[in-house]
């Protein structure tokens, strides 16, 4: 089981979706495909943000991997990227625990101010590597009862996620954080229907 | 036109491969069509990036070539083998099921214009982007035939009596891999100390391919291939020692606990144990281990896996096979002294080895009941459903 992405962010009044900070492990993609990898975690991370409704959580499936969201009811939101093996409680009690701790670090006032993925948050790339084996992480997988009431609504594909007349093609398309490199590798990986990235 | 470029692109992966002779991974490049006049290969930090555009026409080229070449067909005229060991190699990097490639490679190895060092790592290089190519596997298979056979009539010409059957020969290397040693320690196998040297050159090289599996396995989920040629360089190349089988039970452990939903990790497990078990004699004695505690320690373990993560079909399909090893090995017979030594014999039936089956199958059932069928949900009430369902049948 592998843990690829932590993120947190914020859910702006205009419903936009901005990464006060992130960390990835990536070492399991190929040396040519990082970029590309790390870019298409955040703009999935976003595009979760922004079509999860406040208070809420998901877990969405996207070929092997699945994406677990929490947008909690003060517009601060956590992303999980994992694998299929990877515990679902697991994941989003990593995110409870990250969303609690961040406003310490970083108070509220700043976070609508703050540059784009540089909230300062040390402490997630340790979390990232911690939780690459969630029993050694933590005896939470033996306590089961530990996530609050919310339920986890579950989508089999990001398509699910869109609103009415979206299209992911699209959106890669208009996206200003993808590169132009990162877009043709979508497309080339589509039109082989390889599944060698992210989406 | 075509052809000109083909015979270019050529020369230029030549010319990559040249300046880097250490490529340890490659990858397409997603440039769909020429942008510049410069070549398409792209070397950084030992990593080898191609522009899409330029594979088809390489490959192109490189199969029109080879086909020719093969034909002998008039017309085509003598190619070099080193041209011709090229040709093979951009024809395989992006397209490893080709197996008349593979065997123009072994062709190439067998009258020595290739080594077989060389020819192994060019396939290492190759599992890196296609890390389930069974191609590739069975072609290292043989490359590994080629160097146990050198190997044992190195050892055989020397007439010395210590090496005389591969079964021994190949229990010592074992041993001196274990314990760290290589070249140096070689030499006392033999009288003749230089033809020892290829024994430890084959240690050295199966292990390297140990690391190798481990790698493909991590890349790519399920990898039968990367697993069954484990099993094989472990009975191969290792003559099942039993040093070696239980080093990897050890190595393999993390991992599984890693991947819990990967059945061919956990297959390799079970051929581990099987192994084990079926030579526990000399296990007990060479090792101290008791093949049955380590059934035992592997159905704990697998119990363990199960509460942390339930949910995952492998799982109980190892538990499966475990209970049923179990059920096989002396741990019935062990029981069975014990509870008529302790004199807690109860009842007349557990002297009897079918009643007493009968009696640990329903335990068994027992203990699903409490644990998995009625504290869980969903899919692993299901998985927890159908393993009782199999007790029943036994």
């Amino acid at each position: 089981m592998k843990l690829y992405s932590i993120a947190v962010l914020l859910k702006t009044p205009q419903e936009k979706g901005k990464i006060l900070t992130s960390k990835n492990e990536l070492s399991s993609f190929g040396y040519f495909q990082r970029s590309t990898v790390a870019e298409f975690m955040s703009f999935t991370s976003k595009i979760l943000v922004e079509r999860t409704a406040t208070a809420s959580r998901a877990s969405v499936k996207e070929q092997e991997y699945i994406c677990h969201v929490y947008v909690r009811s003060d517009n601060l939101a956590g992303v999980v990227i994992a694998d299929h093996e990877y515990p679902q409680r697991v994941a989003h009690t990593l995110i409870n625990k990250i969303l609690d701790e961040f406003p310490d670090k970083c108070p509220k006032a700043q976070w609508s101010s703050v540059k784009e993925n540089e909230a300062p948050f040390p402490e997630l790339e340790g979390y990232l590597q911690k939780y690459q084996n969630p029993r050694e992480a933590d005896a939470m997988t033996k306590i089961q009862s530990e996530l609050d009431e919310t339920k986890i609504i579950l989508h089999n594909t990001i398509e699910a996620v869109l609103q009415r007349g979206e299209k992911l093609d699209d959106l890669v398309e208009k996206s200003e954080g993808l590169s132009m490199q990162s877009k043709t590798f979508y497309k080339t990986a589509k039109k082989t229907n390889q599944c060698c990235a992210i989406l | 036109m075509a052809d000109a470029r083909g015979a270019r692109l050529l020369a230029d992966l030549d010319n990559a491969f040249k300046r880097d002779p250490d490529i340890d991974e490659y990858d397409m490049l997603p440039v769909l069509e020429p942008k510049h006049n410069k070549s398409p290969f792209i070397l950084q930090d030992h990593k080898l990036g191609v522009e899409a555009w330029a594979v088809k026409i390489l490959v192109k080229y490189a199969s029109q070539r080879l086909k020719g070449w093969r034909s002998r067909q008039a017309g085509e005229q003598f190619t070099d083998p080193l041209e011709v060991s090229h040709l093979s190699r951009a024809m395989l990097l992006f397209n490893p099921e080709v197996y008349t490639a593979w065997n123009i490679r072994k062709e190439l190895v067998e009258s020595g214009y290739l080594s077989v060092t060389e020819d192994l790592s060019f396939g290492a290089l190759i599992l890196s982007r296609h890390p389930n190519s069974s191609e590739t596997f069975v072609h290292r298979r043989w490359l590994f035939r080629q160097l146990l056979d050198t190997c044992l009539s190195s050892n055989s010409a020397n007439n010395s009596p210590c090496t005389a059957t591969p079964a021994v020969n190949n229990g010592h290397l074992v041993s001196m891999g274990i314990n760290g040693v290589h070249a140096s320690v070689a030499p006392s196998l033999c009288d003749n100390g230089t033809l020892a040297l290829e024994p430890s050159r084959l240690l050295s090289h199966a292990h390297r391919e140990l690391r190798l599996c481990s790698q493909t396995a991590e890349k790519y989920p399920c990898n039968y291939h990367s697993w069954s040629h484990r099993v094989w360089l472990m009975q191969q190349c290792f003559s099942s020692s039993l040093e070696v089988l239980v080093s990897e039970l050890k190595a393999t452990e993390s991992w599984v606990c890693q991947h819990i939903s990967d059945h061919s990790g956990f297959h390799y497990r079970q051929f581990l144990l099987t192994e084990l078990h079926q030579r526990r004699a000399k296990l007990a004695m060479t090792c101290l281990l008791n093949s049955t505690e380590l059934l035992m320690f592997e159905m704990s373990l697998v119990c363990d896996l199960l509460h942390s993560f339930p949910g995952h079909e492998t799982l109980w399909y190892h538990r499966r096979f475990l209970f049923q090893a179990l059920l096989k090995s002396d741990w019935l017979g062990s029981k069975l002294q014990k509870h008529s030594s302790n004199g807690h014999v109860e009842h007349a039936q557990t002297k009897d080895p079918d009643a007493l089956k009968s009696f640990y199958v329903s335990q068994e059932i027992e203990n699903v009941t409490k644990k998995e069928l009625c504290n869980s949900d969903g899919y692993q009430q299901v998985l927890a459903q159908k393993y009782v369902h199999w007790l029943q049948t036994l």
